[in-house]
């Protein structure tokens, strides 16, 4: 057999005291789609950061095409014909679509700087053939009709694709996906699916992906290694690790020690039911305008003391930017809001806190500098009461046991799904009468996102009011006792979150089958 | 074919300023406009860094003392000998070059020497490095006998033969904004722009970001020892340069005009060295303008006070700026007709609505 495109041989990585990837070893053949997975903290984005040159691993050895490139710089990889996207997406915001494609040409251009300050023939001409591929590339992607738009307008999704755009410009031998479907759709997932297939027939590609979405990972992977913890656990084709009993256990926790289920069948009448309580949050006819982008069109719904609201939708709904303008972070373009009974045009989004209201945002957005306990401890900034403040530092750790493991811990170095507790916890040391929660399991491994659901569950049973928006529709209607789906910025269908469950409707919302006006 | 005809009309207007201008223009005028053109080239230049980049310099008067004095120094050792060989207008012409050749590679050469070493910071650290290299500039020059220390160079009844006319100044001028403008939309550009945005992302895609940081200061102090260069020698530098004019505050006076313009626009940076030189220069007019409107006890207060009156409208001025328009005045944009009407969206409406008035 020929040369494997890449090898790792016992790559191991320790950081102070901690060995984040201990010893691992695999080889990607040449033109296969290879799938590196694991639940969160398995150390695949470690892995990924070793063969890519952002760190150079403690010991052993990744090769490429036969050659040592660990302990390589970034710039020096991707010269070699590796190319990668980023799992929080990085483009050049400020720059147009076709320009962050063109700033990959580096590695192709044959124009000297003095060619580019003289504007040489040969400058004339390189840029021309470079526009030429760029604009192939964005043809691909359906990006042409973009090609001039501040990237940073452009929705997740073309977000997403852009990236792979600007790394195939590269014109690699190996391209890396770091989590290309998160944050999209199942429908934008199966599209994705079947691009990364032809992409490496057209561009004779070999691929390695990092991914949660297991459907993906599954229908499109050839070749599966499994990590959990730093170590390898499983290898093979997607059959023989659906199957591997490692492999379950470190996705679903072992059998014998997790309750049976989701989230869904949790006892949830240990609670009583809320009864149809005060209106503690109510919004009316909410428009919020992004420039000329109308990005929620009259929105309206209240939240009852008590309650856990749901509001779904797929990407670009305008979830976000609603909780961020219940929120005050945005503005409004028309609409009322009212919290407890008082109406929030003209306050500040820093005094909601105080009036108890406290937002824990999508992406989590914790102090990546700051400890565990710091984090926390700034969540409390409004609150004077120290022993109110202990008791809450220990409420969180209740909640969410992780964290206290980690109390000392730089907030930046625990793990995407030990991030997002620290969020809730955060949110939840002002004390809060509403609790708005944004995205909580995304790109969060399946184990972890049962970890935070019930945590969820827990604050409800506390009293508190929750108002969630979430991609994960099944997870959230489990945890919510009513729903509003938005669609493209107006909520098209709402209700009792069991009878929204087996909608069809609900599905149709997200595959953009349901009439605006259903 | 274009660009031969751009180079034809570039030097018949730059001709027409060198000769043209004595006649039509006072003294006073003449050095403002002299002084734009010397703003006009530090402002390109530090965009290059600080707009283009995005990385923080505020030691640019370094790099303009480095190629002041090396520009001096060149001539004062040069001006004799060449004068020997080419008399005239020619032999002036010539001495100039080589002081301005003698100021870009000694700015250049200070470029990389302070590149290297501090490229690998960081926005605030980067800055106070830089800060740092201009004092240790501007001090090490004090402290230098042969120098002339805090007295200036030349010493004693020597000077600075005022070779850099208008037509010299606008025509460093003009090759700046012109190499600065090419390499800010090519390939080398985007890679700047790319470290501006995100390291780690350009990085990936396989810019060597250390090396091309070192690159953009290296050509950005290049610039910058030009300017100094004909600053020594033009009619504003006074036949004499001494270290009080390249203290912290020209660094800052250079921030002023790439922030006042935008950062990152090329003809953002021009505009804002030209508004600093001719704002400083016409706020000296303020006591005229308020004769009639003040009394005059009022006037003659101003009069006595101008200068602290002046600084004080300027930094009001860039406040006021600031809070109306952060991004400056065409944000990352270059300039564009088009853009002026969308600057001034009130434009149409005010002469309209000041129709019936009149």
């Amino acid at each position: 057999m020929s040369t494997p495109v890449l090898a790792l041989e016992n790559v191991e990585m320790v950081f102070g005291g901690l060995r984040a990837v201990g010893g691992v070893s695999f080889e990607v053949p040449e033109g296969s789609i290879f799938g590196l997975i694991g639940p969160n903290g398995a150390g695949k984005t470690t892995v990924f950061n070793c063969i890519t040159g952002v760190y150079a691993p403690t010991s052993g050895a990744v090769r490429f095409r036969g050659q040592r490139i660990d302990g390589l710089q970034s710039f020096q990889v991707a010269d070699r014909g590796i190319a990668r996207t980023f799992q929080n997406i990085r483009l050049f915001g400020a720059m147009s679509v076709i320009e962050n494609v063109l700033v990959a040409s580096h590695r192709t251009s044959r124009a000297t700087l003095f060619d580019s300050m003289l504007r040489t023939k040969r400058y004339h001409d390189d840029e021309l053939a470079m526009r030429t591929r760029a604009s192939e590339l964005l043809e691909i992607f359906g990006l042409n009709r973009v090609a001039t738009e501040r990237s940073s307008s452009l929705p997740y999704g073309d977000q997403r694709r852009l990236e792979i755009a600007r790394a195939l410009m590269l014109d690699p031998k190996l391209l890396l996906l770091d989590e290309p479907a998160a944050g999209m759709n199942s429908a934008e997932a199966k599209v994705l699916d079947r691009q990364i297939a032809e992409l490496r027939d057209r561009f004779k590609l070999t691929v390695l992906l990092v991914e949660h979405n297991m459907q993906l990972v599954m229908n499109v992977c050839e070749i599966i290694h499994v990590m959990d913890r730093g170590e390898t656990i499983a290898h093979g084709t997607a059959d023989e690790v659906q199957e591997h009993p490692k492999v379950l256990e470190a996705y679903l926790g072992k059998p014998a020690e997790t309750p049976q289920g989701t989230a869904a069948e949790l006892p949830r009448a240990a609670t009583p039911e809320p009864k149809a309580g005060d209106v503690l949050l109510d919004v009316r006819d909410l428009h919020v305008n992004y420039g000329g982008i109308k990005a929620v069109k009259g929105i309206s719904l209240e939240v009852r003391k008590g309650e856990v609201v749901a509001l779904i939708g797929a990407n670009g709904a305008g979830k976000t930017t609603t909780l961020k303008a219940i929120a005050r972070v945005v503005g409004w373009a028309s609409g009322a809001v009212s919290f407890d009974g008082k109406p929030l045009a003209g306050v500040a989004a820093h005094e909601l806190v105080a009036r108890g209201m406290a937002l824990s945002p999508e992406g989590r957005a914790i102090f990546p500098n700051l400890t565990v306990r710091e984090n926390l401890d700034l969540g409390a900034y409004t609150v004077h009461d120290r022993v109110a403040i202990h008791r809450r530092v220990d409420e969180a750790v209740a909640l969410f046991p992780r964290l206290g493991e980690r109390m000392s811990q730089l907030g930046g170095t625990l793990s995407g799904g030990e991030q997002q507790m620290l969020a809730i916890a955060r949110a939840l040391m002002s004390g809060p009468r509403l609790l708005m929660l944004d995205e909580p399991s995304l790109g969060i491994a399946p184990v972890l996102v049962d970890q935070i659901f019930e945590g969820i569950e827990k604050i409800r049973a506390t009293g508190t009011t929750i108002l969630l928006v979430e991609q994960n529709t099944r997870r959230a209607l489990a945890a919510a006792q009513r729903a509003y789906v938005l669609v493209t910025g107006e909520i098209v269908l709402s209700g009792d979150a069991k009878t929204l469950a087996d909608d069809p409707r609900v599905k149709g919302a997200y595959l953009g089958e349901v009439a605006h006006d259903a | 074919m274009r660009k031969v005809l751009f180079v034809i009309a570039a030097i018949a207007a730059l001709a027409g300023l060198q000769f043209g201008a004595p006649a039509v223009l006072d003294n006073y005028l003449i050095r403002i406009v002299s002084l734009c053109g010397i703003n006009v080239m530090l402002a390109v230049a530090l965009n290059l860094v600080n707009g283009t980049t995005g990385q923080f310099s505020i030691g640019h008067a370094g790099f303009l003392a480095v190629g002041a004095y090396a520009g001096a120094i060149s001539t004062h050792v040069l001006d004799r000998r060449v004068h020997a060989l080419v008399p005239g207008a020619v032999g002036d012409g010539l001495t100039l070059v080589c002081a301005c050749i003698a100021a870009i590679s000694a700015a250049g050469l200070a470029g990389v020497l302070v590149g290297v070493p501090s490229l690998r910071l960081r926005g605030d650290y980067l800055a106070i490095v830089t800060l740092g290299f201009g004092e240790i500039i501007r001090i090490s020059i004090e402290s230098t006998d042969a120098l002339g220390g805090s007295q200036g160079y030349p010493r004693g009844s020597e000077s600075i033969p005022t070779y850099a006319k208008l037509g010299w100044v606008w025509g460093g001028a003009l090759l700046c904004v012109v190499l600065a403008w090419n390499l800010t939309y090519s390939t080398h550009g985007r890679a700047l722009g790319a470290i501006r945005e995100d390291e780690i992302a350009a990085e990936a895609v396989g810019i060597p970001t250390t090396r091309y940081k070192v690159l953009a200061f290296a050509i950005s102090a290049m610039m910058t020892g030009l300017a100094g260069a004909l600053y020594a020698h033009d009619a504003t530098g006074g036949q004499h340069i001494d270290p009080g004019g390249f203290k912290l505050d020209k660094s800052v006076d250079i921030l002023v005009m790439i922030i006042f313009g935008g950062l990152g626009s090329v003809t953002g940076a021009v505009l804002g060295g030209i508004f600093v030189g001719v704002s400083l220069e016409f706020l000296r007019e303020i006591p005229n303008i308020m004769r009639g409107v003040l009394p005059d006890a009022g006037v003659q207060y101003l009069r006595q006070n101008a200068g602290n009156i002046r600084l004080i409208v300027y930094a009001l001025l860039l406040v006021l700026m600031m809070l109306l328009r952060p991004q400056g005045l065409l944000g990352t944009r270059e300039f564009h007709w088009s853009t002026v009407r969308s600057l001034i969206p009130g434009l149409r409406r005010k002469t309209n609505g000041g129709g019936p008035a009149r």
